[in-house]
């Protein structure tokens, strides 16, 4: 099968501020996303918002250089501030201009 | 006569579901509801209230309405500036957390102001209808006050995004929507939906307490974490903003339902709108505090010790 190479990054973060991440992965140069609720623990324990839902787990296909744009993103805003986790792994698809 | 006010007060469905919810999760009985009832629940309570206070402004005139707004408003400036003075000087927080917790409790809280409203119901104490139209205007204005005093402290407020949230968030956007309906369609085009709106109103009501109840609980366990003081504010700070919220109410010459609404919405502090707030203003202040005190401490005490005595100064004063 002809597929080509790309990077899933999957993002946990704090429902309130899902709105931002889209913005700021859309910014990063990312085409697409999926967002799930999600639950579970972490270090942080961090379970202090509930009441606006739970947990968004964030997935987007994207190319190398995007991942590292999200990356770079998500240790400038997100990692000190709200509890979130984020990770890549490398993935093969089909139609690679849609990522 | 306190004591017998507290009695008729707590004595309704929705507060004795909440306590005995409360009382259950505590000694780890499994009481939750299923997850998706919730937000069914609170969609349905908001868009009634809404629709309730919607009717009500239909039939009420600029003169009615003008005094009981300039009240709010001054309440949800009034009430954040104490809150913050009171953490700052007892609590002795920082700025920033003291700008969090002064958000939560210059704001106000859409189900005590529910539970508050069914009491003066099945009490057959009258007040003034438009009430939920305050209850949109001091969500908005105690945070965007509060948020106000960080400006300086914290170099990166995040004032737009956060205005945002509160603005369009869920509890406002159904509210308003609430209001809108009722006040363009009005009571008598209304009826037809009555036995949806109103008639569950109230059963609608105690299912969600009960859910109220074991989140409540849940917080109650980190309060040993956050100190005696911030349980001595979470008290002291709604029976101080409440006898604000009554003076106000009496000044702007509302009825005595209407008073013991004022001093309940002055004394009450957001958990809902509050917090997603001021997570994205403040992201360094922690939820620990602020979301423990108001969800943990003050709306239990609202609910079973604070609605009775908002309504006891109401009487008394009115």
């Amino acid at each position: 099968m002809n597929t080509t190479h790309r990077q899933l990054v999957t993002i946990i973060s704090e429902s309130v501020v899902e709105q931002k991440l889209i913005d700021d992965i859309k910014k990063c140069g990312a085409k697409g996303y999926s967002i799930s609720h999600v639950r579970g623990e972490g270090v942080t324990g961090n379970r202090s918002l509930e009441l606006n839902g739970p947990s968004i787990r964030l997935e987007t296909v994207v190319t190398d250089k995007v991942a590292d744009a999200i990356m770079s993103v998500l240790a400038e805003k997100y990692f000190e501030t709200y509890a979130t986790v984020a990770w890549i792994t490398p993935t093969q698809v089909m139609r690679p201009n849609r990522f | 006569m306190i004591a017998a006010s507290i009695a008729d007060s707590l004595l309704t469905a929705p507060v004795i579901a909440f306590i005995i919810a409360l009382v259950a999760t505590m000694l780890k009985f499994e009481i939750r509801l299923p997850e998706s009832l919730y937000p069914v629940l609170s969609t349905f309570l908001l868009l009634a209230i809404g629709m309730k206070g919607g009717k009500a402004l239909a039939a009420s005139s600029l003169s009615d309405i003008w005094k009981p707004l300039l009240a709010a408003l001054v309440l949800g400036i009034a009430t954040p500036l104490i809150a913050y003075t009171l953490f700052r000087v007892i609590n002795r927080l920082d700025v920033v957390n003291s700008a969090a917790l002064a958000a939560h409790y210059g704001s106000v809280s859409a189900v005590t102001f529910t539970v508050v409203i069914a009491t003066l119901e099945t009490r057959g104490i009258e007040y003034e209808g438009f009430v939920a139209g305050l209850l949109t205007v001091l969500e908005i204005v105690g945070i965007v006050v509060a948020l106000f005093l960080t400006r300086g402290a914290s170099s990166d407020t995040n004032w737009k995004s956060a205005l945002g949230e509160v603005v369009r968030g869920r509890s406002i956007a159904l509210l308003v929507t609430g209001l809108a309906i009722g006040a363009i369609v009005g009571a008598e085009r209304m009826a037809p939906t009555d036995p949806l709106f109103k008639d569950l109103f109230a059963g609608a009501l105690t299912l969600f307490l009960i859910e109220m109840g074991v989140i409540a609980a849940e917080r109650l366990r980190d309060i040993k974490s956050a100190g005696y003081k911030l349980v001595l504010l979470g008290i002291l700070i709604p029976l101080i903003n409440g006898f604000l919220g009554a003076l106000i109410g009496v000044a702007a010459g509302m009825s005595t339902g209407g008073v013991a609404v004022m001093a309940t919405l002055a004394g009450s502090a957001s958990y809902i709108a509050a917090p997603a707030a001021v997570r994205i203003a403040l992201p360094q202040a922690s939820p620990g505090l602020y979301v423990t005190a108001s969800l943990g401490v003050t709306f239990p005490f609202n609910l079973t010790l604070g609605i009775p005595y908002y309504i006891a100064i109401a009487q008394a004063l009115t």
